[in-house]
This record gives structure tokens, C-alpha cells and sequence, in this order.
């Protein structure tokens, strides 16, 4: 009995450590439209590619409100760098997006994806 | 990125694995391993601490080498023990050193040992003099075991025919003012006879009483109260 108490610890403990590690791709999926960031990357490059500036500005406060959400949540399964790239990147899509810049924005919007994408693997 | 808690985090995570491989892996004491376990044991040790601090990449994969490593050191654990031929591969065999009084220098020279070690080995055995060795083996945890020329080993009770005195193992009859019933019990005794012995040691009650003992071979009863004046 006290073996089978000593196992069940050692498998809780071990488990409970591999779903931190590893719950990155299920946490960064949003349940809902307000934290789902592929959504709202998806509609800001609608936008951009229509050159909807104002209809982009409001995707782009989407996004950025998406990945505030989502940012706490995957932390300790991820690389540190790699959400600060999508934090930069967003920053510098905020101006890119003021200043109505097509190809920066859309250069920025790019890389964001694929920081999001190795994020995610 | 709150980073003082992601590491905190990772750090927990790192220090339940770290405690679950190594209490898996054994109870070896530091003075038994080799060179090699302990190079083993600074790397799972160096990649645990990547799995806390290092936030520039994920804690999965380092945690996958620290699975790696303990996981390889098992596995070379079971073979050692299952398979003869692994374990002298892997473990390496002891060396004689010295043989009948004579330094085996060839032997030294193959696994690196110097004279000063020798010395230094056998100083810390005692010796120090090396024409009182007869045998001296370098063990593959890299301690020296020492067999004396039988004119400089000390004589046991058995060749000085003396009978020693009993043994045996002593039992916890008080502690902390609580007499231990069972104990009383198991060593064949009661609380009257404990009560006469303390009272024959000035003792009124065993409250004054922080541990005593008793081995029921040798019938001593050890006594020690708080007040040590």
C-alpha cells in the first residue's frame, strides 16, 4: 500500500511537470474570439493587404489584446526570446500601421507569424 | 513575462525530477563513485539547473537530456549489475599497486598514479612506512585498500584470546520525559524496574529524563537528564 502511495506520487509529481512543460499549445489556443490571435493575424493581414487602415489599426488593438491574454498562460512552457520578438514585432507593427506603411507592416506582420508558429512547436 | 516566477516554476520542476531520477537511480555514497559517475553526476546536475534559469529556450528539451542522462545511467546501473562484462567495462577493475612489498610501477603507469598518491593513500591509512605493506589494491572508486605484512597488523581479541564483551543493540526507553512502553516491553523490562534504576541514579521521575536507553544484553541503562549538572 505504501509502495502503491509512493509510485502514485512520483507519477503525479512527474505528470503534473511534463503538462507545464508541454501545455503551450493547448493554452495558446483562445476559447474565445477576444484571445484568439490567429484570428485576429488573419484579419489584420485582410486589412493590410486592402490597405483598410482604420478597420487594420482596430485588428491590430484586437492582437495585441489577444496576446496579452495569452502571454501569462504559456510562459512557463516557452522560450523567453521568442516572446519577446512577438512583443517587439508588435510594437514596431503599431507604428508601421500609424504611419500607414504597407510593406513594413506587412514585413512586421510576417515575422510575427512566424515567431507565433515556433512559439507553438 | 513575469521571469522571478516562470523561474520559480522551472525551478520546482527541475528540483522534483532532479529528486525523483536520483532517488531512483540509488543510494551511492559520494566516497564510492568513480571519476566517471561523478562527471555523470556534475552534468545531470548542470542540466537541471539550465531546466530553473536558462528562459532563452523552453524547459522540455533540457528536461528531455535530464530524462537522457539518468535514463543512460540506469540503464548502465542494470547492465553493471546483470552483466558482468559491462560492469568491469564500465566501472573498471581494481589495480594492485603494490604486490608482496614491491611497487608495481607498470600498473601505476596504466592508470595514472603517481607515487605521491600512493603515499598520500597510505598516510591516509596510517601507514607510513611503506615497507609495512604487503598488498595495496587502488579500488575503482580510487581508494586504497591496504593489507600489512602480518609482523604490522594489529592483533585481534581472537589471537590475544580475550572474550569480548557482549554487544547487542540498545533500545529507546525514555524520551523526552515519555516512557516508551513497548520498548520496555520488547527489551523485557517494566516501568517498575525503569522506576528503581532512575530512582538508583537520583532520579524521581522520568520527566527529568531527556533520553535514556537500555541494552537488554549487556543490561546497562543509559541515562541522560536535562539538567546535565
Amino acid at each position: 500500500m505504501r509502495k502503491l502511495l509512493y509510485y502514485s506520487i512520483v507519477v503525479v509529481i512527474l505528470t503534473v511537470c511534463l503538462l507545464v512543460m508541454n501545455a503551450d499549445s493547448y493554452l495558446s489556443t483562445g476559447r474565445t474570439d477576444t484571445e484568439n490571435v490567429v484570428l485576429h493575424l488573419s484579419a489584420l493581414k485582410t486589412s493590410l493587404d486592402n490597405a483598410q487602415w482604420e478597420s487594420a489599426h482596430q485588428h491590430y488593438q484586437a492582437l495585441d489584446t489577444a496576446w496579452q491574454i495569452i502571454k501569462p498562460r504559456i510562459q512557463f512552457s516557452v522560450e523567453k526570446d521568442q516572446m519577446d520578438a512577438i512583443d517587439s514585432g508588435l510594437a514596431r507593427l503599431a507604428a508601421y500601421i500609424r504611419w500607414q506603411d504597407k510593406v513594413g507592416a506587412a514585413v512586421e506582420l510576417s515575422e510575427i507569424e512566424s515567431h507565433w508558429d515556433n512559439l507553438r512547436r | 513575462m513575469n521571469e522571478a516566477l516562470v523561474v520559480f516554476v522551472r525551478s520546482l520542476i527541475a528540483f522534483a525530477s532532479l529528486l525523483i531520477f536520483t532517488r531512483m537511480l540509488g543510494k551511492q555514497q559520494l566516497s564510492q563513485l568513480t571519476f566517471f559517475d561523478y562527471v555523470l553526476g556534475i552534468t545531470i546536475g548542470s542540466i537541471a539547473a539550465t531546466v530553473s534559469t536558462d528562459l532563452s529556450s523552453p524547459a522540455w528539451p533540457h528536461w528531455v537530456g535530464l530524462f537522457t542522462w539518468a535514463a543512460i545511467v540506469a540503464i548502465m546501473q542494470w547492465s553493471s549489475i546483470h552483466w558482468k562484462l559491462a560492469d568491469r567495462f564500465l566501472s573498471g577493475e581494481p589495480v594492485v599497486v603494490i604486490m608482496k612489498g614491491k611497487i608495481l610501477e607498470q600498473n601505476m603507469k596504466t592508470v595514472h598514479y603517481t607515487i605521491s598518491d600512493l603515499l598520500e593513500h597510505l598516510r591516509d591509512k596510517s601507514v607510513f612506512d611503506l615497507s609495512q605493506v604487503e598488498f595495496a589494491v587502488l579500488e575503482t572508486s580510487g581508494t586504497l585498500s591496504v593489507l600489512l605484512k602480518p609482523e604490522h597488523q594489529t592483533p585481534t581479541r581472537k589471537d590475544l584470546n580475550i572474550t569480548p564483551p557482549q554487544g547487542g543493540i540498545s533500545t529507546e526507553v525514555i524520551y523526552s520525559g515519555l516512557v516508551m512502553e513497548e520498548n520496555l516491553k520488547r527489551a523485557g523490562v517494566n516501568q517498575k524496574w525503569l522506576m528503581k534504576q532512575l530512582k538508583a541514579q537520583g532520579i524521581s521521575s522520568p520527566d527529568q529524563v531527556f533520553l535514556a536507553t537500555y541494552n537488554s544484553q549487556s543490561g546497562v541503562l543509559f541515562v541522560d537528564k536535562y539538567q546535565d549538572k
